[in-house]
């Protein structure tokens, strides 16, 4: 605790259990500039607390609270403590994930030398959320963005026109000392996985149990959401037969699994959000680094990635019959030379371009650009 | 000697395409004998070697700029300081034990059985001892202050309700108050300039560009100074007054418009008006409006872009965008396309060249964040021009391009002129631009003419008329007399089997009907065997004299092709005589190239890289003939092209039309001067 930290972050989610970007852009800015980082977070009930350092390079501060998560008292309790942290340390490099923690650079006493506001939620969803975001925008030096629309949007609601940003892919990946090796492609299980929020509506998960795709090999994995516990027993229920439902697990056993398939399935309702219309999954990439082809929504960065590599099936739109159809071409082209083709194209982005290491790059020179002091071309 | 004025209350600077316009058109008329005057706004700093002498007359450009906005800006800042320094201090409160304690309270009235949770906070509540008396006390007093708020708030009311609309409506009764002003500052700036110029009969007076407000403010000159009278007026509009899905007829919104005109007309001695547009669809557009003939005027290219073309392309192509960074212009397309192309950059074929300042300050949120993701591309593989360029600089960055992309929006660029294409296309530089753009108009002749002669070279490898087609619909759009029937707003689908060891898929029709100038579009979707789709290219027939041909390149494991035929435009239907598609074997180990000069695509969020890779693959076939079609254009859209058609009204009869030889070879009906209702 006695650390001196020049670079922390302070971040909106219990580490470990998905937003793999927190951990890796803080591990790559300790790289970038030789010193150790901290990353303070926050205590979530359903996640556990740490149980180390992330790496070697950077430590993990835990908040523990006694409010509920993600009420205002609990976001309160946990900005304050952040900020008393903060302005104790005074760091030169200050890391701020996500909206929740954004309010946070009002309570600082002094102005670090680098603030980079890692938006990977749309800041403009609400009045308040915009309302804040306009009045700190010029405390904030570098902004990144998981998606260009989402960006645009941000820009234009916020206000920020001016200040540095960097569109970066969600394809941070976990750190660990023993990264999942590529299944080969003709050792695939053959069936389909979908990992994430099962909940009718704003997952579109009523597609799996309609007549004619509950008979096909699709694996389910994520937490059930829905309005009440029979609602959610009753969705439980339903994914049996061809379906086969295996709970929550844990993020190591997940990534172990993820290479054993032929494909993984990635959809959100765009009717929800501008943050489900212009999805950022990191499942895509995750999947992608596996080898594994993903069979996405036509979200824009989903077809952006799926066409620019060739690396895996579109849905035409976000209808049933898409969905279907889509399934259905999947199986009928796996274990063909075109499947094989699809499975080289993943590991071929992953290596290429959709890897962490090449999305820091994509930052680097404005870090070294606002580092040094350097004339930004802000306004002509 | 004759004089020629050029009023553009818009030359404000030497950059931007208003100066160099008056400064061509100028130098064009002192060499065809005309004594030259430009009245200019009054900031315009006149440079030594203007041609012509320059009177600074007016205040207001066509457009307002940032210094007449200078006092709302301020004002904006003001309020953006004071919501700033307030909601700081109001935030930080809020994340503090204060806002905690509120927090909590609410939370608490919310959930009260979670309070048995939590056993600290109950100390806290000793922190609302104290306010408990002073509340007592306050509690009358705020009463009395609601009471009194309520009562003024009745009073103001209605103040504030017409302050609420007036302030929901800003844009518009800015919009009015700049027209009003910049109407009278016309009319004035005129008539001062009419006392130093006296104008006789044969002078030419040229109006740059025109749009109701300036009408008003002429017809008030005519009105209130005969002497204008003597000169012949010219008219340039260069605004399209339809969008694309409009049905071309004049509306209400028009009412304005055309009423100036006609007032302007009668207002003017016979003969004296002379109306024009740089389109030939925009003058086709304000003749709908039924007040007189519209000619079509060239684009005053300088005759320097065609004199300093390149003759080749050399590797690396250097592909170019050039002007504003503007949404509308599609410079938020360039990131992507980049990205996209980054397999031709590191192969070391491609570097990128983008003119990347913006058009009001700060730039738009979409050019924004393109712009810094274009600044995180390594400097000398994208290279960035942030600053406006002087001529010299904006010419050599066309000249030099080896292909420029003209991504423009469809609607804003319908019927409307681009003089940066109009520049490279002068240059000998390919370009890529949208269908059913003036743009894509202009190359169509051209690239027909290219598939007339290439298509007997190809190996067919088999043709099927329509109606051997699988069509989707229950009734096949095929009439009884064979021809293909397109219904707007419908799309018409058909599929076809993809026959083996094919490369190219021809399009051809003999005929269509009625002769206008949206064209067809057909989306030819390629599917391999699993039903996915490979490849995505739309096939642009326009309607014009002959048969119409498109050429798709078919992907190798295309096993069926889908074809969605549509009429671009939205109102009439389509007659199409002698649809065929013929299937072409691959004549060389080489594809050949589908089109000539440039690229049109239809559908930029799919099409628009195919489009670029189609020219980078051909370069020296599209180069080539790029500089062949230069010849042409150059030859007709130039500065002295358009004083020559000025002076030839002036000196033709009132009534008698002229008529020009247009590049194409096609003749058009060259402006009449409006006569006046008996």
């Amino acid at each position: 605790m006695n650390r001196r930290y020049s670079i922390v972050g302070v971040s909106d989610v219990t580490t470990g259990f998905g937003s793999p970007e927190v951990p890796a852009l803080m591990d790559s800015l300790a790289r970038h500039f030789q010193q150790p980082a901290l990353l303070i977070q926050p205590d979530e009930i359903s996640r556990r607390p740490p149980q180390g350092p992330l790496s070697p390079r950077v430590d993990v501060e835990h908040v523990c609270s006694t409010w509920e998560t993600y009420t205002p008292p609990y976001a309160i309790d946990y900005l304050r403590h952040a900020a008393a942290r903060v302005n104790r340390l005074r760091p030169d490099v200050l890391v701020v994930f996500s909206g929740f923690a954004f309010p946070l650079l009002a309570r600082l006493r002094y102005r670090p030398r680098l603030v980079i506001y890692h938006c990977y939620e749309l800041a403009s969803r609400d009045t308040r959320s915009k309302w804040v975001h306009r009045l700190l925008a010029g405390r904030v030096d570098i902004i990144t963005f998981p998606e260009t629309m989402r960006a645009v949007l941000d820009t234009q609601a916020c206000q920020w026109r001016g200040i540095p940003k960097v569109v970066l892919y969600n394809c941070g990946t976990e750190l660990t000392d023993t990264p999942v090796e590529p299944v080969p492609w003709h050792r695939r299980n053959g069936r389909i996985l979908y990992s994430g929020t099962i909940s009718p509506g704003v997952a579109l998960s009523e597609y799996f149990w309609q007549e004619d795709t509950s008979q096909l090999p699709i694996d389910i994995t994520g937490r059930i959401v829905a309005r009440s516990d029979e609602q959610a027993q009753q969705i439980a229920v339903r994914l049996t037969g061809s379906l086969r439902y295996f709970g929550l697990l844990e993020p190591e056993e997940l990534a172990q699994m993820r290479g054993k398939y032929a494909y993984s399935l990635l959809m959100w309702n765009p009717e929800i959000s501008p943050n489900h219309r212009y999805a950022a999954p990191n499942r895509l990439f995750q999947s992608i680094q596996a080898g594994v082809p993903p069979i996405a929504a036509p979200h824009p960065q989903c077809r952006e990635i799926i066409r620019r590599f060739d690396c895996g099936i579109l849905m035409q739109d976000w209808s049933f019959d898409a969905f279907r159809q889509a399934l259905h071409q999947a199986l009928a082209l796996y274990d063909t030379p075109r499947y094989r083709q699809l499975v080289e194209n993943c590991l071929r982005a992953a290596r290429k371009e959709l890897n962490w290491e090449a999305q820091f790059r994509k930052l680097v020179p404005l870090i070294d650009a606002c580092w040094n002091k350097e004339n930004l071309p802000c306004a002509s | 000697m004759p004089k020629f004025i050029v009023i553009d209350p818009s030359v404000q600077g030497y950059q931007g395409h208003f100066y160099e316009y008056a400064f061509r058109v100028l130098q064009a008329a002192r060499r065809q004998g005309y004594e030259t005057h430009l009245a200019s706004h009054r900031r315009f700093q006149v440079p030594k070697e203007f041609p012509g002498k320059v009177h600074r007359l007016y205040r207001c450009a066509f457009w307002p700029t940032q210094r007449e906005r200078t006092g709302i800006l301020w004002l904006k800042r003001l309020g953006t300081a004071l919501a700033g320094v307030v909601g700081g201090l109001l935030l930080k409160a809020y994340i503090s034990r204060f806002g905690l304690l509120l927090e909590s309270l609410r939370y608490y009235a919310r959930h009260p059985r979670h309070l048995a949770r939590r056993l600290p906070f109950p100390y806290g509540l000793l922190l609302l001892v104290p306010l408990v008396p002073l509340a007592v006390l306050l509690w009358p007093l705020w009463w009395l202050v609601r009471r009194v708020l309520r009562f003024f708030r009745a009073l103001i009311g209605p103040v504030v309700r017409i302050a609420r609309k007036l302030y929901a409506h800003r844009r518009e009764l800015l919009i009015t108050f700049w027209a009003d002003r910049k109407l009278r500052d016309l009319e004035r700036g005129t008539r001062r300039l009419l006392r130093r110029v006296s104008l006789e009969p044969g002078d030419v007076v040229f109006l740059s560009l025109v749009s109701e407000a300036e009408l008003l403010g002429l017809l008030r000159l005519f009105r209130r100074c005969p002497q204008a009278r003597n000169a012949t007026w010219h008219l340039m509009f260069r605004h399209q007054i339809y969008r694309p899905d409009q049905w071309h007829s004049p509306g209400e919104e028009h009412r304005l418009l055309r009423s100036a005109l006609y007032q302007l007309i009668q207002e003017a001695a016979p003969g004296r008006v002379f109306l024009h547009a740089d389109t030939e669809d925009l003058a086709r557009q304000y003749e709908t409006l039924g007040v007189g003939p519209v000619a079509e005027l060239p684009i005053p290219v300088p005759r320097e872009y065609h004199q300093q073309r390149r003759q080749e392309a050399t590797l690396p192509y250097r592909i170019a965008y050039v002007g504003d960074a503007r949404a509308q212009k599609g410079y938020h397309l360039l990131p992507r396309l980049v990205e996209d192309l980054w397999p031709e950059v590191e192969q070391g074929r491609v570097v990128f060249h983008f003119q990347s300042n913006f058009n009001v300050p700060l730039g738009s949120p979409e050019t924004d964040v393109a712009r810094w993701q274009l600044l995180a591309q390594p400097r000398r593989l994208v290279q960035l021009e942030l600053k406006p360029l002087d001529s010299e600089r904006y010419r050599r960055m066309i000249v030099e391009s080896d292909l420029l992309l003209v991504p423009y929006e469809p609607v804003a660029y319908y019927a409307g002129s681009s003089g940066i294409f109009a520049e490279a296309l002068a240059a000998g530089v390919p370009v890529v631009c949208p269908a059913t753009t003036w743009m894509a108009r202009q190359l169509a002749p051209v690239q027909q003419a290219y598939l007339e002669h290439l298509w007997p070279t190809l190996e067919n490898a088999g043709t099927a008329p329509a109606h051997q087609w699988h069509w989707q619909a229950e009734r096949p759009p095929l009439s009884e007399q064979g021809y293909l029937w397109l219904a707007p707003g419908k799309v018409h689908q058909a599929t076809l089997r993809c026959p083996e060891n094919v490369s190219l898929l021809g399009l051809s029709v003999g005929r269509m009907e009625p002769r206008r100038s949206d064209p067809v579009l057909v989306q030819v979707r390629q599917l391999d065997q699993f039903g996915a789709c490979l490849a995505q290219q739309t096939a642009v027939l326009h309607a014009l004299e002959g048969t119409q041909r498109a050429l798709v390149p078919i992907h190798d494991r295309a096993q069926e092709v889908q074809l969605q035929w549509r009429p671009a435009g939205p109102w009439s239907p389509m007659r199409l005589h002698g649809v065929e598609c013929h299937w072409f074997s691959p004549s060389g180990p080489q594809q050949v190239p589908i089109s000539a000069v440039g690229v049109v695509y239809a559908d930029t969020d799919e099409e628009l890289t195919g489009a670029v890779r189609e020219v980078i693959q051909h370069m020296e076939h599209y180069k080539q003939t790029a500089l062949a079609f230069s010849e042409q254009w150059a030859a007709y859209h130039n500065a002295d092209t358009l004083v020559e058609t000025l002076h030839r009204l002036v000196q033709a009869e009132p009534q008698a039309p002229a008529t020009t030889e247009t590049p194409g070879g096609t003749p058009r009906q060259r402006g009449a001067a409006v006569p006046r209702a008996a």
